[in-house]
C-alpha cells in the first residue's frame, strides 16, 4: 500500500466519510470531497517529486492482494487486487485527473441533494485517478466500470430535469457496450498470450507467464512469436478492443452519447466527463493497442487515420451548426479525439507524443470551457448563443477566459492545443502525408467554429432583454487561473510534461521495434 | 442391533414419490399454507436422499447427514419467513391465495 | 551588441505584464508614458544593433532546447541576421510613434490600459517573430501576432462590424497559415530541423526528400506552402479580402498592424525563406505573378472607396503586391527596401488619416474637404506621404518603387512591369483624390468643419518625424550613396561562406541587382505625375462640381467600388457551401446517426413491450414453465447420451 494507492482511494475514503457522518451542513459535505481531491492532488506533486526520469518502465508500484485460485491450474499465478504504478505516460494522466476532479468539486452547484452528490462526485474522482494509475487489468477494468455507474448517477440525478434520464441511460448503455467490449479484448489478450507462450516456450512456467499485469502483458506480448498468437487472433483481439475505444471515446459513428451527456449535465459533471473520462479510450488505445499490438495499429493504421480524418472534420463541421455551447464542445471534443487518432495511427514518435499531448490540452481546456460556459450560463439562465451576446462588456474577465480557452482549442500557439496539434500532424505527415492533407483543414474549421461563437456569444451588442450578469466571483477564480495557468504552461514549456512523454514514447516504439 | 437392510432403490423411489407430490402441491394447490407444506415436502425428499447416500452411498461418510441438518435447519428459517411473509400478506390483500401474489407485476 | 537583441521583444513583453497587473483604472498619461519609453528603448537597442552588424557578415545566434520529440530537439531562441536587424529598427520606430499617437488619439476610451496591453502584445510577438532563429519559433509568434490583430481589430466589439471583421481577418489569414503550417511540417519531416540554416543548407546540397515527392518536387511544395501563407498575412490577393475589413479598428492599429507591421509579415517571411524560393524557379514565378496582380487588383479597387481608411488599406495591399513581385523577380534587396519605405510612409498616411478622423469624426471622403486651413501640419505631413507613395522624386517611395519596376522589366517579365506602371499610375490618382478631397475645396459639411483641429503634440510629433522620415528614407538606398542598404543586406548572404557552401552556389546569392536606369526613372516619374494631374483635375478644379458619385449604369465603376465583387463570390463558393455543408453534418447528426440509434432501442423497446404479456405474475406458472424447461432438458441430456441424437 504505497502512495499510489492512497493517491487513488483518497477520494474513495472521502466518499465513505459522506455515507458515514450524518446531517452535517451543506458545505460540510462538499468540503470532503475537496479534500479528497487535493489530498490525491498533493500526493501527486509528491509522485512528481519520487518518479526517476531515467526509467521508462512503471515505477511507485504499490499492490494490494486481495484472492489468488490456488486450485486453478496454471491461472493459480494470477493475484486478483489492487496493482498500482505509473510510467510516462500515465503519470500526466493522472496529475490531469487529479487537478480536473478537484476542481470540478470545487464547482458543484448549491442542490439540496449536496450529500449525494458529493458522493458520486467521489466515486467518480477515484474512479477517473484510477483508471490512469492502474498496473492490472483487472484494478483497470474495476475503475472503469465504477466510473460508469459514478457518472450514470451524476447524469441522472443532476442533470437538466428535461433531459437527464435520456441522457443518462443512453450513457449508459454506450459506455457499458464498450466495456464489456474492452473487458473481453483485454482478457482475450491476456489469455491469448499466455496460450501462445504456454505452447511453445519451454524455459517458461505457465503460472508465472499467466499475469494481468501490464509490464508482464508488454513482456510477452513482445516476446511471442507470430506463430504462436496467430495474425488473425491479433487482429480480432484488436478489432475488439478498437471498437470498444470508438465507443469510450465517442468517436464518429458512435459518439451521439456524447453531446446528449454534456447538453443535458451540470458543469461539474461536464468538467469530469468532458476533462477526464472521455480521454481514456485514447489512454486504452496507447496502453494496449500501441503497448501490446503495435503491429496491429500498424497494420490498420490507415483505417485508423482516416477515422482520425473523419473524427476532426466532422466534428468540426457539426460543432460549426451548434447553438448550444455544451452541444458545440462536445463536438469540438470529438474533434480533437480525431487528432489523437490521427497521432497515434502514425506510430512514430511525434506522433505518438503529439496524441498523448493532445489527451492533456484537450482535457483541460474542455474543463476550462465548461467551467466558463457554466459560470456564464448560471448568470444568463441560456447557454444558447442565439440568446446570447455582448457579454465582454457585462464579464468581461470571463470573456477573456472564454476566449483563451477558445484560442487554446483551435490551436493558438503558446497554448497547449497547439504543440498538440503540431506534433501530432508531424507524425502524421510523416506516416500518411495524405490523409493528414486533410486533416489539416480541421486547423481552419476549428477557428471557423470557435470563433463564430465567440463572436456570438462575446461580441455585439447585448440582446434586448438579457439580464445584468456579474463577472467572475473571487472564488471562481481559482479554477478558470488554474486551468488557464496550465493550459498556458503547457503551451510555453512543453517539456514540463514533455519530458515524461518522451520516456513512454521511446518505449512503446521499442516495442513496436 | 440388528441390522435393517433396506435396498437404495426403495429410499430413492420413496424419495422420488415425495419430491413429486411437493412439486405437483406447490404448482397446482392455491392455498398458499399447502404450498410452503409442499416446499417442505420437497426437501424433505431431498433429505432422504441425502441420509441414504450418506449411507449406502459409494464411499459412506458422515458428510450427508450433517447437510440433511442443515437443511432441516434451513427449512424451519424458511417455514418462519415463509409464515411471517404470509401473514403480512394477509393483512395486506385479505386473502392467502397464490393467485393474488402478483404485485410486482408491471 | 546583437547578443542582447533578446531585451527588445522582452521591454513590450514586461511593458504588457506591467498593465495587466495594473488594471483598467490606470492613468492615461502614465500608461501610455511607461509603453513608450519601454519601446522607445528597444528603439535605442535595435539601431545599437543595427549598426553593430554593419561590418560583419555572420548572423549571432542563441539557441536553447525547448522540446524533445523522440530523438530530435526542437530549440527556442533568437537570431540576429542583416534582415533581422532592419526589421527590428523599422518595427520598433513604427511601434515608438504610434504608441504616442495612441495617446491623443485614444483618449478618454473606456479601454485605453487595454489598448495599450494589447499593442504591447502585438509588439512583443512582432519583434520576437523577427529575431526568430527557426520556423516553429516563427510561426509561434506569426500565430501570436495574427491573435493581437484580431484583438485589436475587435477592440470596439460592441460593434457588430468590427466584431465580424475581427473573425474575418482572424479566418482568412488562418486559411493562409494553414498552408504554412504543412510547409513547416514538412520541412520538419524532410530535414530533422526547423532551424532556417539547416533548411537551407539542407535544400542547397540537395539533401532533402520525403517518400512520396522529389527534391526539387518538395522545396517547390513547401515554398509555395509557405507562400500561401504569406498571402494569407501581407493581404495578397486571392486572400486580400480580410485587410479592408480590418480597417474597423482603431486608426493606430491599422497604422501600426495593417500597413506597417504585421502584413508586411509576409514579405519578410519571403524574404527570410529566400534561400529556398531561390531553388526553385516555379514558385518565384508564383510569388511574382500573385504579387503584380494584387498590386494591379488592388490599386483599382482603391479608385473609388469612398471610406478614406478603405483607400489607404487598399493601397497598402497594392504595395506590398509590389513587394512580392520585387521578390518573385529576384529583387530581394528591392522587396525589402520598399518594405522599409512603405513601413514609414503608409504609417505617415494612416496616422494622418486617424488625425482627420480625429478632427471630423467622419471617414467617409464627401463629408471633408478645406481642411488644410484647419489642420495644416496633416496638411503637409499627408502630402509628403503622399508624394512618396506616388513615387515622386525624391521622396522615399521614389527610390524603392522605381528600383522594383526596373528589377521587374530587366529580369524579363514584360507584362508585371506593364502591371507595374498601370499600379503607379492608379496610386498616385487615388491617393491625390483622398487628398484633395480631404484638403482642397470648400468643406462640404460646415458642421464638421467648425470643430476641426489639429491634435496635441503627441499627435503632431509622429506625423512630423514619419514625414521626415517619408521625404529622405528613399537615400539609404540611392545611387547617390552608392546603395548603402543593398549591401548591407547583401551581407547576409555571407552566412553561405561562414556555413561553408560555396559561394558560386546559387542559393544564397539572394537574388539579384540591377542598377539604375535613368530612362525608367523619368518614365515612372511622369506616370505618377500624370496621375497626380488627374486627380488635380477631377477633384481640385474649381470649375467641376464634386458630387457624390452614385456609380449607377456605370459598370467599370461598380466593379472598382464594390472590389470586383470578390466577397459576395467567396460568400457564394465558399461560405454558403461551408454552412450548408455544416447544416447537412448536423442533420446527419441528429437524424440519421442518432435516429438509428433511437430505432434501435425503440426495437429493444417493442420487444420488451411484447414480452411482457409472458409475465403473469403467478408464481406457479413461473414454476411450471420452469419444470417443463427443466425436463426438456434433461429429455435431451438423457437422448444424446443414448445417442439418439
Amino acid at each position: 500500500m504505497g502512495l499510489l494507492f492512497w493517491l487513488t482511494v483518497a477520494p474513495l475514503i472521502a466518499a465513505i466519510l459522506i455515507l458515514a457522518i450524518p446531517k452535517l451542513p451543506q458545505n460540510g459535505y462538499r468540503s470532503i470531497a475537496v479534500l479528497g481531491g487535493v489530498a490525491s492532488l498533493i500526493m501527486t506533486l509528491i509522485a512528481w517529486g519520487l518518479f526517476n526520469t531515467g526509467n521508462s518502465g512503471f515505477q511507485l508500484q504499490s499492490t494490494l492482494h486481495w484472492f489468488s485460485f490456488p486450485d486453478a491450474g496454471p491461472a493459480s499465478g494470477i493475484s486478483i487486487g489492487l496493482n498500482f504504478g505509473v510510467d510516462g505516460l500515465s503519470l500526466p494522466l493522472v496529475t490531469l485527473a487529479t487537478v480536473v476532479v478537484t476542481l470540478a468539486m470545487l464547482s458543484m452547484r448549491k442542490t439540496d441533494r449536496i450529500r449525494a452528490y458529493s458522493l458520486w462526485m467521489s466515486l467518480a474522482a477515484a474512479a477517473a485517478i484510477g483508471v490512469f494509475t492502474a498496473l492490472d487489468v483487472f484494478t483497470f477494468l474495476v475503475a472503469l466500470e465504477l466510473g460508469l455507474a459514478a457518472m450514470f448517477f451524476l447524469i441522472y440525478l443532476f442533470g437538466d430535469p428535461d433531459t437527464r434520464v435520456n441522457a443518462a441511460f443512453k450513457f449508459l448503455i454506450y459506455r457499458g457496450v464498450a466495456s464489456v467490449m474492452l473487458i473481453i479484448g483485454l482478457l482475450l489478450l491476456a489469455f491469448g498470450v499466455v496460450g501462445a507462450v504456454s505452447g511453445t516456450q519451454p524455459g517458461v512456467s505457465l503460472t508465472s507467464a499467466f499475469n494481468l499485469q501490464f509490464p508482464s502483458l508488454i513482456h510477452w506480448a513482445q516476446t511471442v512469436s507470430t506463430t504462436d498468437f496467430t495474425q488473425g487472433a491479433r487482429d480480432a483481439i484488436f478489432m475488439v478492443i478498437f471498437i470498444g475505444v470508438l465507443v469510450e471515446e465517442a468517436l464518429v459513428p458512435f459518439h451521439t452519447w456524447l453531446p446528449t451527456a454534456h447538453e443535458s449535465s451540470d458543469t461539474a459533471t461536464n468538467m469530469l466527463l468532458g476533462g477526464i473520462l472521455t480521454k481514456t479510450g485514447a489512454y486504452i488505445l496507447l496502453r494496449f493497442g500501441v503497448g501490446m499490438l503495435p503491429g496491429e495499429v500498424r497494420h490498420f493504421g490507415v483505417l485508423i487515420a482516416v477515422l482520425g480524418v473523419i473524427n476532426i472534420l466532422y466534428g468540426a463541421f457539426v460543432a460549426w451548426h451548434q447553438s448550444d455551447w455544451r452541444r458545440l464542445i462536445a463536438f469540438g471534443s470529438i474533434s480533437h479525439m480525431g487528432i489523437v487518432l490521427l497521432g497515434i495511427a502514425a506510430v512514430n514518435s511525434a506522433g505518438l507524443q503529439g496524441a498523448m499531448f493532445m489527451i492533456v490540452s484537450s482535457g483541460l481546456l474542455n474543463a476550462l470551457l465548461f467551467y466558463t460556459i457554466g459560470v456564464m450560463g448560471a448568470r444568463t439562465e441560456t447557454f444558447d448563443m442565439s440568446r446570447l451576446g455582448g457579454l465582454s462588456k457585462q464579464m468581461p474577465m470571463l470573456s477573456g477566459f472564454l476566449l483563451l480557452a477558445a484560442l487554446g482549442s483551435l490551436g493558438l500557439p503558446l497554448t497547449s492545443g497547439f504543440i498538440s496539434e503540431i506534433q501530432a500532424f508531424v507524425g502524421a505527415f510523416e506516416s500518411y502525408p495524405a490523409t493528414a492533407f486533410v486533416g489539416v483543414l480541421g486547423l481552419i474549421m476549428s477557428a471557423v467554429y470557435l470563433l463564430y461563437a465567440i463572436q456570438k456569444t462575446t461580441f455585439g451588442p447585448a440582446p434586448a432583454g438579457s439580464s445584468i450578469g456579474i463577472d467572475a466571483r473571487p472564488a471562481e477564480y481559482v479554477p478558470l487561473v488554474v486551468l488557464a495557468g496550465l493550459v498556458l504552461l503547457v503551451g510555453v514549456d512543453p517539456q514540463v510534461i514533455g519530458h515524461f512523454f518522451n520516456l513512454s514514447v521511446q518505449a512503446l516504439l521499442r516495442i513496436g521495434g | 442391533m440388528p441390522t435393517l437392510s433396506i435396498p437404495p432403490q426403495s429410499l430413492l423411489t420413496l424419495g422420488v414419490i415425495l419430491f413429486c407430490l411437493g412439486l405437483f402441491g406447490a404448482l397446482t394447490r392455491r392455498n398458499i399454507i399447502i404450498v410452503l407444506v409442499c416446499v417442505e415436502l420437497m426437501l424433505n425428499a431431498a433429505n432422504i436422499n441425502l441420509v441414504a447416500f450418506s449411507r449406502l452411498g459409494a464411499s459412506p461418510n458422515l458428510d450427508g447427514q450433517v447437510f440433511a441438518l442443515f437443511t432441516i435447519t434451513v427449512a424451519a428459517a424458511e417455514i418462519a419467513v415463509g409464515l411471517a411473509l404470509l401473514l403480512a400478506f394477509f393483512r395486506l390483500r385479505q386473502s392467502s391465495e397464490v393467485k393474488d401474489m402478483n404485485q410486482n407485476k408491471l | 551588441m546583437a547578443a542582447y537583441a533578446w531585451i527588445i521583444p522582452l521591454l513590450p513583453l514586461v511593458g504588457y505584464i506591467f498593465l495587466l497587473l495594473l488594471g483598467k483604472k490606470a492613468p492615461e498619461g502614465f500608461v501610455a508614458g511607461v509603453s513608450t519609453i519601454l519601446v522607445l528603448i528597444g528603439l535605442g537597442l535595435s539601431l545599437g544593433v543595427f549598426s553593430s552588424l554593419a561590418g560583419t557578415d555572420g548572423a549571432v545566434t542563441y539557441t536553447w532546447k525547448w522540446l524533445s520529440i523522440g530523438s530530435h530537439n526542437i530549440d527556442v531562441g533568437f537570431q540576429v541576421t542583416h534582415l533581422n536587424a532592419l526589421m527590428l529598427v523599422v518595427v520598433s520606430l513604427v511601434s515608438t510613434l504610434v504608441f504616442l499617437f495612441s495617446l491623443g488619439y485614444m483618449h478618454k476610451d473606456e479601454r485605453f490600459s487595454v489598448f495599450y496591453q494589447y499593442l504591447n502584445l502585438f509588439v512583443f510577438s512582432m519583434l520576437a517573430l523577427v529575431i526568430s532563429p527557426n520556423l516553429l519559433q516563427m510561426y509561434i509568434f506569426w500565430e501570436m501576432v495574427g491573435l493581437c490583430s484580431y484583438l485589436l481589430v475587435g477592440f470596439w466589439y460592441f460593434k457588430p462590424e468590427a466584431a465580424l471583421a475581427a473573425k474575418k481577418s482572424f479566418i482568412v489569414t488562418r486559411i493562409g497559415d494553414v498552408g504554412l503550417f504543412i510547409a513547416i511540417i514538412l520541412l520538419f519531416a524532410s530535414t530533422g530541423s526547423f532551424d532556417f540554416n539547416t533548411i537551407f543548407q539542407a535544400a542547397a546540397s540537395g539533401k532533402i526528400a520525403l517518400g512520396f515527392i522529389s527534391g526539387s518536387g518538395l522545396i517547390t511544395l513547401t515554398a509555395i506552402l509557405a507562400f500561401i501563407g504569406a498571402v494569407g498575412k501581407s493581404a495578397q490577393f486571392p486572400l486580400h479580402v480580410w485587410l479592408p475589413d480590418a480597417m474597423e479598428g482603431p486608426t493606430p492599429v491599422s497604422a501600426l498592424i495593417h500597413a506597417a507591421t504585421m502584413v508586411a509579415a509576409g514579405v519578410y517571411l519571403v524574404a527570410r525563406l529566400y534561400p529556398l524560393f531561390e531553388l526553385s524557379q516555379p514558385a518565384l514565378t508564383v510569388v511574382a505573378w500573385i504579387g503584380g496582380v494584387t498590386a494591379l487588383l488592388a490599386s483599382l479597387m482603391a479608385l473609388t472607396q469612398r471610406d478614406i481608411k478603405r483607400v489607404i488599406a487598399y493601397s497598402t495591399v497594392s504595395q506590398l503586391g509590389y513587394m512580392m513581385m520585387a521578390l518573385g523577380v529576384g529583387g530581394y534587396v528591392y522587396g525589402v527596401f520598399h518594405l522599409m519605405t512603405h513601413a514609414f510612409f503608409k504609417a505617415l498616411l494612416f496616422l494622418a488619416a486617424g488625425s482627420i478622423i480625429h478632427a471630423i469624426d467622419t471617414q467617409d471622403l464627401f463629408d471633408m474637404g478645406g481642411l488644410r486651413k484647419k489642420m495644416p501640419i496633416t496638411f503637409w505631413t499627408f502630402l509628403a506621404g503622399a508624394l512618396a507613395l506616388s513615387g515622386i522624386v525624391p521622396f522615399a517611395g521614389f527610390w524603392s518603387k522605381d528600383d522594383i519596376l526596373t528589377a521587374t522589366l530587366k529580369s524579363g517579365h514584360p507584362v508585371l512591369y506593364l502591371f507595374g506602371l498601370i499600379a503607379a499610375f492608379c496610386t498616385a490618382f487615388y491617393i491625390f483624390r483622398v487628398f484633395f478631397l480631404t484638403f482642397a475645396g470648400k468643406p462640404r459639411d460646415e458642421k464638421r468643419y467648425e470643430h476641426a483641429h489639429e491634435g496635441s503634440w503627441v499627435m503632431t510629433l509622429p506625423l512630423i518625424v514619419l514625414a521626415v522620415l517619408a521625404t529622405i528614407a528613399g537615400f539609404f538606398n540611392s545611387p547617390l550613396n552608392g546603395n548603402a542598404l543593398e549591401k548591407y543586406l547583401l551581407r547576409d548572404a555571407g552566412d553561405a561562406v561562414v556555413a561553408g557552401i560555396p559561394t558560386t552556389s546559387p542559393a544564397y546569392l539572394l537574388g539579384h541587382t540591377y542598377p539604375a536606369n535613368v530612362g525608367l526613372m523619368a518614365l515612372s516619374v511622369a506616370v505618377g505625375l500624370a496621375g497626380i494631374g488627374l486627380a488635380a483635375w477631377r477633384y481640385a478644379n474649381k470649375n467641376r462640381e464634386i458630387t457624390v458619385p452614385t456609380g449607377e449604369g456605370n459598370f467599370l465603376y461598380m466593379l472598382s467600388y464594390r472590389k470586383f465583387y470578390l466577397d459576395e463570390i467567396y460568400y457564394a463558393i465558399v461560405v454558403a457551401p461551408g454552412k450548408v455543408l455544416a447544416k447537412i453534418s448536423d442533420f446527419v447528426d441528429r437524424y440519421i446517426i442518432d435516429g438509428i440509434v433511437v430505432v434501435v432501442s425503440r426495437l429493444v423497446y417493442v420487444i420488451g413491450l411484447g414480452l411482457k404479456y409472458t409475465q403473469t405474475g403467478q408464481l406457479q406458472t413461473y414454476g411450471a414453465a420452469t419444470m417443463l424447461g427443466l425436463f426438456v432438458i434433461l429429455a435431451i441430456a438423457l437422448f444424446r447420451q443414448g445417442g439418439v441424437f
